[in-house]
Order: C-alpha cells, then sequence, then structure tokens
C-alpha cells in the first residue's frame, strides 16, 4: 500500500464509504489494498504520448485502454463535453469510474444539486487505480458516490437512486457509459441501465400513491406514535432474528391471490417448521382453515379494518407502517412492531430523532404489501422465501383467495384485465398493469439476490415469476422444512423500542415538537422575506453591495434548509403538492431567476401553513402526552 | 503542401469522427468508422510504395482501427484516426 493508495483510502474512510459497504469482501480487499476475488480480466497499467498513466484491460487476448493512449486528459475532456448542459437535479449515473478522468471532467459541468453515482464493476481496477491516481479529490466530493460491482450491486444501486431522487425531486437519471465499459461489462452495464428505468418508474408511481393519501397518512402517523412509544419496531426482529441460523429454515410468504384456496391447508404442514408470514388480506383466509401463521403485516392507509375483524388476528404480531390506518393499529391486542416505510423515514428524521435508539428497520416498499412483506423477509436474513398465494393475474377469473372480504366483482375484472402474462403453467392469464409491475419487481429482486437467497414459487397457479423456482407447496415442506423453530416465542421475546425511562425520555421530546415547529416557522419567515428581495434585487439588475451579500446570505442557507433541518420533511409531508408545484418550476432552467425566487417565497409560506396545520394536530391527537 | 477539396474533407471527417468515438457515441460512431476508413485507405493507396515513414504508420494505424472496431473498442478506434490524421498533415496528404 503506497502513499497514493493511503491518501485515496482516509478519503473513502472520511466519507464513511467502508461502514456503508455491505459486502465484506470489497470492505476488506479496500481496508487492504488487496482482494481474493478473482478479476475476469487481466489488469495493468500503461501510459500514454503524454507520459501520463492509462489503466489497460486484457480480454480475450485484446487489450482495451480505458483513457487515450495518445492524450488521456484531452479525451476524457472531449467525453465530458458531451454532458455540458445538466439540468438542476439531474442524478448522473457512470458506468465505469476507470482512472476517474471522465468522472472528473463531468462534475465540473454540474450544478452543485446534480449528483454523480459511478459504477465501478471491478474491484482489481478500483485497487489498480487507488494505487496509481490519487482520486481522494473524487471521493472527497460530496457530489459524487462510488459503486464497486459485487452480488448485491443491483440492489445497492437502487436504493442509492431511491435516496437521492426523492418524490419531491423527480428529475431525470442520465446514464453515461465510460468507452470499452460496455464491451468489457456488457451484462452488467445492461442490468444497471434496466434498473436505473426501474427506479424512475417506480418513483413515479409510488409518488402519485403519496400525493393521494399524504393527509391520512399524516393523520394515521400522528394517531398511531403512541403504539410505536409502549410498542416495538421492525429492527428489533432483525436484530432478535440474527440469533437464528436460517440457513435451512425457510419464510413462507402468503398472499391473498385466488390459488392460495388450491393450497391453504398445506400450510398446516409447515407450522413449527418455517416462518409464515402473511399480509393483511390472507389473514381471514387463514384464521378460516385454522392455519396458526407467525406473523401478519399491513402498510396501506386506507386499509379496509374487515381484513382484520376476526378476533384471532388481532391477537397476531403484526408489522406495520407508523402510516397504516389507524383503526387498524388501536384495536390492535397483539404486540405491535412499526418498519420504516412511508412516514417511518418523517418519525424517524423529525419527530423523534435524538432519541430513538436505533431506526426502525428499512423495508423497500415496491408499491405492494406482498412487496414490502418480501422485502421484510429478506431483512430478516432467510435464506430460501416460498411465495404462496402470490398470483399477480387473475387466475380462474377471480382477484383473491375465498373469503378476501373485498372480492372483485366480474364486472371489476373485466374493467382491470387488460394485459396478457405467461402463467405459472405456461397457459396465458389475464392480469392487469399494476400486477404487471409488481411480477417486473419481483423478477427483477430475485435476480439481484439471486447468490443470496433462493426464491421459490410454491403458488401453483398464477403469473410466471423469472428467476423463481416452481415447486408445489407439499414438495417444498418435504424437502425444506426439516428443522423446527418456535417463531411465536422469539417474536414474544422481541423488546420493546422505549424501555425504563426511555420512555419517559421520548415523551418529554414529543411535548416539545410544537416548540420546535415554532422556532423553525420564524426561520422559514427570515427565508421568505430572503426570498422575496433578492427577488426584487434580481429586478433591478443589483447583483453586489451590502444589502445584497446579506440578502444572498440568508438565501443560501433558505435553499440549504432540505439538507439541514431535520424538521423540513415533516413539514413538507403535510404540503406535499405543493413541493411537486415547487420544484417543477426550480427545476425548469427557462424560467426567470425572479419568478424561481418568487415560487421560493410561496413554498415558505406553504410550509409556515403546514407548521399551523401540525401544531392543530398534535393538540388534537396528543392528549395521551 | 498542397491540400486537395477531397482530402481536406477527409481531415475534418477524422477529427469529427475521433471526437464521436472519445465521446462514446457508439451507434453513430460505429456507422461511420468504416466508410471512413475505406476513404483513407483510399486516399493513401497511391503512396504506399513511396517508401514514406508516415504513410507506413498511417497504415499500421489502419489495421489497428480495424482491428479495434472488431472489438468495438472506442477508444482504440478513436486514438487510430488520430494518429492518421497527424501523419496524413505531416505528409502533406
Amino acid at each position: 500500500m503506497n502513499a497514493v493508495y493511503e491518501k485515496n483510502l482516509e478519503a473513502l474512510k472520511k466519507r464513511h464509504y467502508l461502514d456503508g459497504e455491505n459486502d465484506k469482501s470489497i470492505e476488506e480487499a479496500l481496508s487492504t489494498g488487496q482482494s481474493d476475488i478473482k478479476s475476469l480480466y487481466d489488469i495493468n497499467i500503461s501510459s500514454d504520448t503524454m507520459d501520463k498513466s492509462i489503466v489497460c484491460i486484457t480480454k480475450d487476448g485484446y487489450e482495451y485502454a480505458l483513457s487515450s493512449r495518445v492524450d488521456s486528459e484531452g479525451a476524457a475532456e472531449i467525453y465530458a463535453e458531451r454532458f455540458n448542459n445538466p439540468e438542476p437535479f439531474e442524478t448522473y449515473c457512470l458506468f465505469g469510474l476507470g482512472d476517474g478522468r471522465i468522472a472528473r471532467n463531468v462534475l465540473k459541468n454540474l450544478y452543485d444539486n446534480n449528483l454523480l453515482i459511478a459504477i465501478e464493476p471491478d474491484i482489481e481496477v478500483v485497487l489498480t487505480v487507488m494505487n496509481t491516481f490519487d482520486i481522494s479529490d473524487l471521493i472527497s466530493n460530496d457530489q459524487f458516490y462510488l459503486l464497486i460491482g459485487n452480488p448485491r450491486l443491483y440492489e445497492n444501486l437502487q436504493d442509492i437512486l431511491e435516496g437521492v431522487i426523492n418524490a419531491g425531486t423527480i428529475a431525470p437519471i442520465r446514464f453515461l457509459i465510460s468507452p470499452g465499459y460496455d464491451a468489457l461489462y456488457y451484462d452488467m452495464c445492461d442490468s444497471c441501465i434496466k434498473m436505473a428505468d426501474y427506479v424512475m418508474d417506480a418513483i413515479r408511481i409510488n409518488s402519485n400513491t403519496l400525493i393521494k393519501m399524504t393527509d391520512v397518512m399524516n393523520l394515521n402517523t400522528f394517531k398511531n406514535i403512541k403504539y410505536l412509544v409502549e410498542g416495538s419496531d421492525f429492527r428489533s426482529i432483525i436484530d432478535k432474528f440474527k440469533e437464528i441460523d436460517l440457513r435451512d429454515i425457510p419464510a413462507i410468504l402468503v398472499s391473498a391471490g385466488p390459488s392460495l384456496d388450491k393450497n391453504i391447508d398445506d400450510l398446516k404442514r409447515a407450522e413449527g417448521k418455517a416462518f409464515i408470514f402473511a399480509v393483511d388480506s390472507a389473514a381471514r383466509a387463514l384464521e378460516n382453515h385454522n392455519i396458526n401463521y407467525n406473523a401478519v403485516t399491513t402498510g396501506d392507509a386506507e386499509k379496509e379494518y374487515s381484513v382484520f375483524e376476526d378476533d384471532r388476528t388481532r391477537t397476531k404480531p403484526l408489522i406495520a407502517e407508523i402510516s397504516s390506518n389507524y383503526k387498524i393499529i388501536e384495536n390492535w391486542k397483539g404486540r405491535l412492531f412499526f418498519d420504516q416505510a412511508a412516514m417511518g423515514y418523517v418519525l424517524q428524521k423529525s419527530i423523534l430523532d435524538g432519541v430513538l435508539p436505533h431506526d426502525l428497520g428499512g423495508v423497500e416498499t415496491g408499491g405492494s404489501i406482498s412487496t414490502n412483506a418480501f422485502s421484510a423477509l429478506m431483512s430478516l436474513g432467510f435464506k430460501t422465501i416460498v411465495l404462496v398465494g402470490q398470483d399477480l393475474a387473475f387466475t380462474g377469473g377471480k382477484g383473491h383467495v375465498e373469503g378476501f372480504s373485498d372480492q372483485e366483482s366480474d364486472e371489476d375484472l373485466k374493467f382491470r384485465g387488460i394485459e396478457q402474462v405467461e402463467g405459472w403453467d405456461g397457459t396465458m392469464l389475464t392480469t392487469d398493469a399494476q400486477m404487471r409491475y409488481y411480477v417486473r419487481w419481483f423478477e427483477k429482486k430475485i435476480e439481484a439476490v439471486k447468490d443470496d437467497i433462493t426464491v421459490i414459487d410454491a403458488t401453483e397457479g398464477g403469473a410466471k415469476i423469472q428467476g423463481a423456482i416452481n415447486m408445489t407447496l407439499n414438495e417444498v415442506i418435504d424437502t425444506r422444512c426439516t428443522k423446527s423453530c418456535d417463531f411465536d416465542e422469539v417474536l414474544r421475546s422481541v423488546p420493546n423500542t422505549f424501555e425504563g425511562e426511555n420512555i419517559n425520555k421520548c415523551k418529554d421530546h414529543l411535548k416539545k415538537l410544537p416548540d420546535r415547529l415554532l422556532d423553525y416557522e420564524k426561520k422559514l419567515k427570515k427565508f421568505k422575506e430572503a426570498y422575496i428581495k433578492m427577488s426584487e434585487f434580481i429586478k433591478k439588475g443589483i447583483t453586489s453591495g451590502k444589502e445584497f451579500d446579506k440578502t444572498y446570505k440568508v438565501v443560501k442557507e433558505a435553499n440549504k434548509t432540505e439538507f439541514k433541518e431535520p424538521l423540513y420533511h415533516l413539514v413538507t409531508s403535510f404540503c406535499l403538492r405543493e413541493v411537486y408545484r415547487y420544484k417543477n418550476i426550480v427545476m425548469d432552467k427557462d424560467k426567470p431567476m425572479d419568478e424561481v425566487l418568487m415560487a421560493c417565497a410561496q413554498m415558505m409560506d406553504d410550509c409556515i401553513n403546514a407548521i399551523e396545520k401540525i401544531i392543530k394536530l398534535i393538540k388534537k391527537e396528543w392528549n395521551w402526552l | 503542401m498542397a491540400i486537395i477539396n477531397g482530402e481536406e474533407n477527409l481531415t475534418i471527417r477524422i477529427q469529427n469522427e475521433a471526437r464521436i468515438l472519445y465521446q462514446n457515441s457508439e451507434q453513430e460512431g460505429l456507422n461511420n468508422f468504416m466508410p471512413l476508413i475505406k476513404d483513407i485507405t483510399n486516399a493513401v493507396m497511391p503512396y504506399t510504395t513511396s517508401g514514406s515513414s508516415e504513410v507506413q504508420i498511417v497504415l499500421q494505424n489502419l489495421q489497428k482501427g480495424v482491428e479495434a472496431y472488431k472489438h468495438t473498442d472506442m477508444i482504440g478506434m478513436a486514438d487510430s484516426l488520430l494518429i492518421i490524421g497527424g501523419k496524413l498533415n505531416e505528409c502533406g496528404l
């Protein structure tokens, strides 16, 4: 490890790359400068005609230079010229970090609200580059992220894109490919492009849901917080499950598709030998057939209470979102575990920041309760996940399992069923666009985790899910359910989120929320005035002077409130439509600056109104404090 | 140095194509490359027996360019064109 490598490593540590790396072999390789992971190709350093070092990769006897052998710096500048007209808030994905020259030149062209995510498929290339080139400037740049190829690359890419592109910032992802990388790593490049496309689609679908449901989600959150203070969280379950060897114990995810009618009774044989996890809509059918499932999950803020009317269901452990239907939560008799999905993020960042002992436990919201449940099982550490009742099509002309309280009528199905999909057994089935999207979600997820998790589709009907192994449920139980585990007891032993004096600390913190909001309101008023003043300066052509500089300083602070102020996420969840409208104006490069500034001022007003709504809600709903 | 209209266009075409290739614009770059290689070859063919070292370098880089094309090596193609362009200028072609 030479001095250049050490400098680069130091930069990685400062950005917490090593802490955040979920692949131990990559983390170790970066820390030591040596990798056990064998590269597909030979990698070496050569030089251009100006004696600057360049990286070369030999594949099947042919040597590709990742930079020009004539003028490596000049060629990188030419490449970056292709992307010298960024749009605000765009995210750039660069497939192929190489020696970092292209990334550095592209970054020079970007606005301070653009991001560049570099994906380097080969850890050996990263180590060679870190030994030869000083890329600490890149690594230290807040607008730069690095992803290194590993079995979870696509998941990591999805996580990072979903993290940086939130619902209020629906700007495109631009996908760039460094020369040579598509020839050398074609499959990975193609998969990364598809993942980026998929994330954009998912964000559009989820953001539409958020706008529609924002009011009811906010109300549910404020009503349900009481039950988190007295209850538990998904992270605590994840930590408890780490004590169990799950390699030979499958999880069975029971969804409410019509095929569940065929094999629901077979589940009895899996009791005590698998973790039987039901989505909300499947609960009633399971009770009707006396199946002892271990836990149930819900998430939809408007899920009808009728799915949980059976008293037996309401004694089960429930994994829910904090914004789940409050009528379900307040009538629950069993243990409650809240996860981080949906408003969980707002809860962590804004409402309970500083008092939560740990995060609530991440669950990826794929758009349906089944996709959420699947993500939850992955987070719990299961290596075999079995899908039951996961039709994702109108099998046998039905929408759901027998007994589902909101069964679709023939007319509903005729209206919705406009697409065709290949079935489990090769026949063609009718489905709708939304279910097709979920099929694609499962397929992408299965592909992303295939080296780590086996997914078995034991639906015995419904749409074919590429990548899943098709088996009957009886076959699964005979071959995979061979070890016992008392999951009921495990869930009983999961600790609460707040215990002892932490309960009071939490309550005290919640009592202070109205005052915190009022303090933030004062800042927002100051920001609003500054935006208006700056707009007037721009209209008059004033761009310097004492007053201008003073105002500019406040405007700069206001522009950063989204990143610096913890309460921002809570406040904007109460004015989400306005946030979207505001972002559309800000992202329009052709809008005159004074108009953009007035939109920012209006946004501050919307946030102030939102604060007033929140304080009213607190007075109404938090008497229990 | 006599520059005939045809060869002047060739120099500009070489520069433009090298730029497209360095920018990894695959479709455009690959479509234009072999016709350009053919035109360069036709332009230098009369001088191949002249003994000029510059012409030899052009011929070598034409071969390298074609090899790079076979491997979809955009940088390899661009580099060979850049060298060819420089040598064509040097020997007044």
